[in-house]
């Protein structure tokens, strides 16, 4: 048996699935922020005793950890100093002299993770094509290494400029603070991001410093009660790319880590494009994918592409730079408890305050009084006062209307519904916003995606999402509220090792480049075999690397690359050139085939396959699916009567036609009018496109 | 027009200038584009007016487009028009963008054989020619000696680039293997924009999304009338001045007028002084940019930005004075040094009225070095002309109960920095130091933020240096008792450890070993410094940021 555990905010979901038997099992238990472990390790217990299973038979653990975006956001990491480049420490500092908001007098950049009295400066010179301009200054280093110790820093960030053209003076720090200061986590800006640019490699140095000892002692701790508990299962840790670490790994790059919650989902998604392809044979190909997960607060949106999901390089968090490569996820603050609210010219808002889940929305009768999108979809008979956890909590219908009427309806002289219909339409126009941002902006046409709504409110407005993003197919998956989860048992381990090598193709060889590839690929394969080594005994063991490369080209003089995939083995520059040139025409709409172009970065990922699960095949639906009950639903300002029907009695190959709504344990789909609703062989519901 | 679509819509405009935007620097080759971002783009309807503008790049391009796109409109009028069409200009007079460097395109976008909106994109490219690189110089009196100058006129013509008109502008440009690629990338914003408006028709009758369209503009207005009316009404006026216009000593005095009554407001600029010889005169295009961007940054810095929100502002200037200059006055510098301190005065005139919405004087200088010349290093680029341009940051103002950022950008513009590893690896120049400047906030209960240094090292002979700066005399002002922040410095020193002081506004040529060195103005304080918060001084001594005799002597600290 495998267990993915996902930790967030309010609970900590489990998926369990078993090898032998094709099943699937899930859990959810209140989370314990205090400690995640406490409750992570309640949830196996638990999921374990269900099965009836002996610790022994656990064989994978998988975890998404929001343990590394919190130190972040909360500025709970450890104590770090900096050594770095005389002259620069306040690199950090000064970030790219820009700020957040341009019209915004009182907006202010993050503070750096590292004061500037623990940025401490070294006299030393690389240029940047490599050769020493200056050796460092070792006696120098010998006394700044006093003051780290006496001001009893928990980790190191070093970050010297042009260390990706040269590591030799990072690592000669490396090795004196590893020896003077045994204790003390030493972090190098090369082996984190082997990039140009200084305050990025530096900022994502020192979030993995600052964030390294806190996730070291948190999976030390929870391997450590899983152990009391009889479970020596390995456990990996997901990564901000979509791939699985060890635990041992994670505790050494754990800036990897600080998308590692939301990455499940999308991860999830891809594995239900593979599996669609499978299914419709070679009839329709690979479903290009739209990830939508939407939650109490936030919405994350992530593209899958041809199978896979694109990686974002330049990305941050909490406002400072991370340069390492993640899933292209996009976070807006839009969700079930976002406030409507008018602005000073009368136009209807949603967002981006939340009601959070205290007080939250006004229906949940803990106090909350400004009118949310969970109170507008409950007006609106979208949410039945009895839908959430099955019933195990009752929303307050009227709460939610005296909130909408006080604080919106009234001022704009219309109806409760209309207005509630008015709240829905907004929050979906700014998540459709955000899904263009990930798609239209990078030149892809939505509507040559399937949309995969989850999440607790996902699948309430993932048909008009769709609708207007003039997305054909929606596909709600089997569990959305736990899809996260579900997607942990979803992946492979994975390693990017990515390197800054700028070169006209005029002026560079395919050896050059083959013998760059396979250094990287040596790199990549040299971290993936310390994870492999975990699990070499398990069933769950590692079968073969697989590799693949992607080189990065420009036009000569831009700085923004297209990157380009390459095959390994001897290296076909010309192809690679007239790849580039026909993607630079699709992006920006032309070509210039008689300048001259330049290799900009080279890029290998290599993958280890963990057999990732498969989804089991659902029961047969019963020959007719009674509806449970019926309740007035608004559909574009009209109420109609709709059934309501339990999603554990639409089994394979069931049907509806809207309108209907799909209650379960921890989400409900929307099904409009004469919308059409499929159950696939693996139980997930297949809805048609709505016409308007 | 019913209220959700309205957002919708509006939200939709801006995606579509954001995405624009993004494509242009993504696709451009200078560096003042690619890695600082000094470019912007916006969406219009045919009557010119601005619908939706991308919040990236400056505010000050963005509150001139509606002149840019006035000015093209004048000489090409939509019924002129034809699809497949793109019109350029840099000129400055009688309206258009602020100096040569930024080169503005307008395009139209055609339904069913009539243009329905236009999109328009400014950048800053690095040279357009003259007496210096960068063609912003000082030591000229006159634009025809700061580049060339390029009047509205059609670059493509259905589709088709003018290739001679390219060639004759590559031919007058230092950096002319960079100029047609920016170009490009502007062309790249504009079909994007095209692409996605046309998108938008097969879903929205036309008729339908120029109703959405007015209705923006109505609802922006709404939102500055509404914002304008919770202004106390009265005359607020303040006055500062420039140290200088690099041509005499004398100083430039700005002076403001504001006056709020009920849901309007008007800015008048009449105590300014006369134009000026040295480049630091400008149009009242750029005035009006001045006050869009004050207004929204005091009322709501969420306010939409369009044509509409500007119908209630009304902005004046004598013509022949230094806001509102007479062809062919030098221009170049008006960007970089004379709007920014109209902001300062803008601010300083709100400060009596609505205190808790400003800040002290920032830096009030852009700060900007053109340095070109040959590239002597061996390898691709030798022989080659280089010209790197960057403005660096200096300390903000601190607001009534907040410091302000060091080393960082305010006001109209919010352009990135070029990486050291960057600067090194493009330029014959080696970056000694970047960083923050100690004791050169404005002190106060709350602080100014700190200054900036940057030391390049020239690395080849002939290295020719353009700088415009400014508040060496006439330093960044705090308020309500918070002190006034250290002024800019710029040094050079020779390889024999020669140091000289250069002039805030010059031009002067280097030589291989010469280190240069810039030091940005910190930002005024606000509140007296001996209420500061003894911890918040604390950390800035520990930090190195404030000195200990500074504490002790300024802010009365142990």
């Amino acid at each position: 048996m495998r267990i993915g555990i996902d930790t967030g905010g309010t609970f900590t979901d489990l998926v369990a699935f078993d090898l032998t038997q094709g099943s699937l099992a899930f859990h959810k238990v209140s989370s314990t922020p205090d400690d995640p472990s406490r409750g992570i390790i309640e949830g196996v217990v638990a999921l374990l005793e269900r099965a009836g299973a002996d610790p022994e038979a656990l064989e994978l653990l998988v975890h998404g950890t929001t343990v590394a975006t919190n130190a972040v956001l909360q500025r709970a990491g450890a104590r770090v100093a900096m050594i770095t480049t005389a002259g620069f420490r306040d690199v950090l500092h000064i970030q790219r002299q820009d700020r957040p908001r341009m019209y915004d007098l009182r907006a202010r950049r993050a503070k750096p993770l590292v004061a500037r009295e623990l940025r401490l400066e070294v006299a030393e010179r690389i240029r940047f094509d490599g050769t020493v301009a200056q050796p460092l200054d070792v006696a120098q280093l010998d006394a700044l290494v006093e003051v780290l110790r006496q001001r009893e820093v928990q980790a190191v960030a070093v970050g010297l400029l042009h260390s990706y053209a040269n590591p030799e003076h990072e690592l000669l720090v490396g090795r004196v603070l590893n020896e003077r200061l045994p204790d003390v986590a030493v972090c190098l800006s090369h082996e984190l991001a082997g990039e140009a640019g200084e305050y990025e490699r530096f900022s994502t140095c020192v979030m993995n410093a600052y964030v390294q000892p806190v996730i070291q002692r948190y999976l030390e701790r929870l391997e450590s009660g899983l152990r009391e508990r009889r479970i020596g299962a390995p456990l990996f840790v997901m990564k901000s790319s979509g791939g699985v670490m060890s635990a041992e790994s994670a505790g050494r790059r754990s800036v990897e880590t600080v998308m590692s919650g939301p990455a499940g989902g999308i991860v999830a998604g891809a594995a239900l494009a593979k599996a669609a392809d499978a299914d419709a044979g070679a009839e329709a190909g690979q479903p290009n994918l739209i990830t939508a997960d939407m939650g109490g607060t936030s919405f994350d949106v992530g593209v899958v592409e041809g199978g896979s999901v694109p990686l974002a390089r330049d990305t941050e968090m909490g406002g400072l730079a991370i340069s390492v490569p993640m899933l292209d996820i996009h976070s807006i603050g839009a969700g079930g408890g976002s406030i409507g609210w008018l602005d000073a010219g009368g136009a209807l808002r949603v967002g981006p305050r939340s009601a959070g889940a205290v007080p939250g929305p006004a229906c949940y009768g803990r106090g909350g009084e400004l009118p949310t999108v969970t109170d507008a979809n409950l007006v609106l008979g979208r949410l039945g006062e009895s839908s959430l956890l099955d019933g195990g909590m009752t929303l307050d219908v009227e709460a939610a209307r005296r909130a909408i009427h006080d604080h919106l309806a009234r001022q704009l002289d219309t109806s409760v519904e209309q207005t509630a219909e008015g709240m829905v339409r907004v929050v979906n126009a700014a998540m459709t916003a955000a899904i263009r941002t990930l798609t239209v902006e990078r030149g892809l046409d939505p509507r040559e995606f399937w949309l995969c709504p989850f999440g607790g409110a996902g699948p309430l407005h993932g048909a008009e999402l769709a609708a207007e993003l003039g997305i054909g197919q929606t596909v709600v998956p089997v569990a959305p509220g736990v899809n996260s989860a579900v997607g942990l048992l979803m992946t492979n381990l994975r390693e990017d090792r990515i390197s800054t090598f700028v070169r006209r193709i005029s002026d560079t060889s395919g050896e050059e480049l083959e013998r760059l590839f396979g250094s990287l690929e040596e790199e990549a394969a040299e971290r993936l075999s310390r994870s492999v080594n975990g699990v070499a005994s398990s069933p769950a063991g590692a079968s073969g690397v697989r590799l693949g490369r992607t080189l990065g080209q420009r036009y000569l003089g831009q700085r923004y690359e297209l990157p380009v995939e390459v095959a390994a083995g001897s290296l076909d520059l010309t192809a690679a050139v007239a790849s580039f040139h026909g993607e630079h025409a699709r992006m920006y709409g032309y070509a210039r085939e008689e300048h001259p172009v330049e290799v900009s970065s080279a890029w290998v990922s290599a993958e280890v396959d963990l057999q990732p699960l498969r989804l089991p095949e659902a029961a047969p639906a019963a020959v007719e699916v009674p509806a449970a009950a019926s309740r007035q639903v608004y559909f574009d300002g009209n109420a109609v009567a709709t059934p309501i029907f339990r999603r554990d009695a639409l089994g394979s190959g069931a049907s509806l036609v809207g309108p209907a709504i799909v209650e379960q344990l921890d989400s409900t789909t929307v099904l409009w009018p004469g919308q059409r609703l499929d159950v696939d062989r693996h139980g997930q519901l297949m809805i048609g496109r709505l016409e308007r | 027009m019913d209220p959700v679509s309205l957002e919708i819509m509006r939200n939709r405009c801006k995606g579509i200038a954001e995405e624009c935007c993004a494509a242009l620097v993504r696709a451009s080759h200078s560096t003042n584009i690619k890695d600082r971002r000094d470019c912007s783009v916006a969406l219009a309807l045919p009557s010119g007016e601005v619908v939706a503008q991308a919040e990236v790049g400056t505010p000050l391009h963005l509150g001139v487009m509606p002149g840019v796109i006035r000015s093209i409109l004048h000489h090409y009028p939509v019924e002129k028009m034809r699809p497949g069409d793109t019109y350029f200009t840099n000129l400055p007079y009688p309206e258009g963008p602020g100096h040569l460097p930024d080169l503005s395109l307008v395009s139209p976008v055609f339904y069913a054989g009539e243009v329905i909106a236009l999109t328009a994109s400014t950048a800053h490219h690095v040279d357009m020619g003259g007496y210096a690189p960068g063609s912003m110089p000082f030591g000229v009196t006159e634009i025809f000696q700061e580049g060339m100058q390029i009047p509205p006129l059609p670059v493509v013509r259905e589709g088709v680039f003018d290739d001679n008109l390219l060639r004759l502008i590559e031919q007058n440009v230092r950096t002319d293997y960079e100029v047609r690629g920016d170009l490009m990338a502007q062309y790249a914003a504009a079909k994007k924009a095209e692409e996605r408006l046309q998108e938008l028709l097969t879903r929205v009758p036309a008729a339908e999304l120029v109703g959405y369209l007015q209705a923006i503009l109505d609802h922006a207005e709404r939102c500055m009338r509404a914002g304008i009316a919770e202004l106390p009404d009265g005359t607020y006026r303040f006055e500062d001045f420039l140290d200088d216009d690099g041509v005499s000593d004398d100083p430039v005095k700005i002076a403001v007028a504001l006056s709020v009554d009920g849901d309007e407001l008007v800015a008048d600029f009449s105590g300014t002084s006369q134009q000026v010889l040295g480049p630091l005169n400008a149009r009242i295009t750029a005035a009006r940019a001045c006050v869009y961007y004050a207004c929204k940054a005091v009322i709501d810095p969420d306010l939409p930005t369009c044509a509409g929100s500007y119908r209630p502002i009304h902005v004046h200037a004598r013509e022949g004075s230094i806001l509102q200059a007479t062809y062919p006055a030098a221009i170049g510098q008006a960007n970089i040094l004379t709007d920014q301190r109209v902001v300062d005065v803008l601010l300083g005139a709100l400060a009596q009225c609505v205190p808790e919405k400003v800040c002290a004087a920032c830096s009030g200088q852009m700060n900007l070095i053109n340095i070109g010349g040959i590239d002597t290093r061996p390898g691709a680029t030798e022989g080659r002309y280089y010209n790197y341009v960057e403005t660096f940051a200096g300390g903000q103002g601190a607001c009534h109960d907040l410091d302000g950022e060091d080393g960082v950008h305010t006001h109209l513009t919010n352009t990135r920095n070029a990486a050291v590893e960057v600067i090194e690896s493009t330029y014959p120049l080696e970056v000694m130091r970047y960083g923050l400047v100690p004791d050169t906030e404005g002190a106060g209960r709350h602080r100014g933020g700190c200054g900036m240094v940057r030391e390049l090292r020239c690395l080849a002979d002939r290295t020719t240096i353009s700088m415009g700066s400014d508040r060496r005399r006439f330093t960044p002002w705090g308020l309500d008792g918070g002190h006034s922040a250290a002024g800019a410095i710029a040094h050079v020193t020779d390889a024999d450890g020669e140091q000289r002081l250069l002039p805030t506004k010059v031009v002067v040529e280097l030589r291989a070993g010469d280190v240069f060195r810039v030091q940005t103005p910190g930002g005024g304080g606000w509140g007296a410094p001996q209420q500061r918060d003894g911890a918040a001084l604390e950390q800035d001594v520990a930090d190195g940021l404030v000195s200990p005799d500074r504490a002790h002597e300024v802010y009365g600290g142990r």
